[in-house]
């Protein structure tokens, strides 16, 4: 199946467990129904969204200069620009 | 350090310490008493429900504002070509 199946799938089985849950259908302690479970999809957003941010923070403290590629990376872009205004499309 | 390793560690740590806020937030504070001096440093429990709402809202202006101004630039160009082309 398709990553974005996948995706669906694995939102649609957490979300189907979480209305399970906050609908008392299976009984659960008092504490965690009514302080924690309320709070969980947002934690979940919080949490993803400070995993995505700690992640590009790290990719950018490990990152190691490359000086041959950035020059190829130059030559390529220059390449491309022309290419482009040969076309006839404007680049700013 | 230079100057983007910088930004780079400040959003690591950013997003450790909203990570490990957050979560004392939700899963901690339910279960220490009144009285402990924890508290003090948390804000009242529902503003962890309002404060993500509110942000997502403001970043979704945010985007929605950036979108249309791109959009509106582009219009603006292609009014300009035209009317240059009919000159």
């Amino acid at each position: 199946m398709t990553k974005a199946t996948e995706a669906v799938l694995t939102v649609f089985a957490l979300s189907a467990v979480y209305f399970a849950l906050y609908s008392g259908v299976f009984p659960t302690p008092k504490t965690f129904h009514d302080e924690i479970l309320p709070f969980l999809p947002w934690w979940g957003l919080v949490t993803f969204g400070a995993y995505a941010l700690g992640t590009l923070g790290w990719g950018i403290i490990t990152f190691k200069d490359k000086e041959d590629k950035y020059k190829e990376l130059l030559v390529q872009i220059d390449e491309a620009k022309e290419f482009y205004k040969a076309k006839g499309i404007k680049l700013d | 350090m230079a100057l983007d390793k910088l930004i780079g560690l400040a959003m690591l740590a950013v997003a450790t310490a909203v990570f490990a806020y957050y979560t004392a937030w939700v899963f901690v504070l339910p279960f220490i008493d009144e009285s402990n001096v924890l508290n003090s440093f948390f804000l009242p429990r529902d503003y962890a429900i309002k404060l993500p709402i509110l942000l997502l809202l403001i970043g979704g202006l945010g985007v929605g504002s950036f979108i249309g101004n791109v959009l509106i630039k582009n219009a603006q160009k292609e009014k300009l070509k035209k009317s240059k082309k009919t000159q």
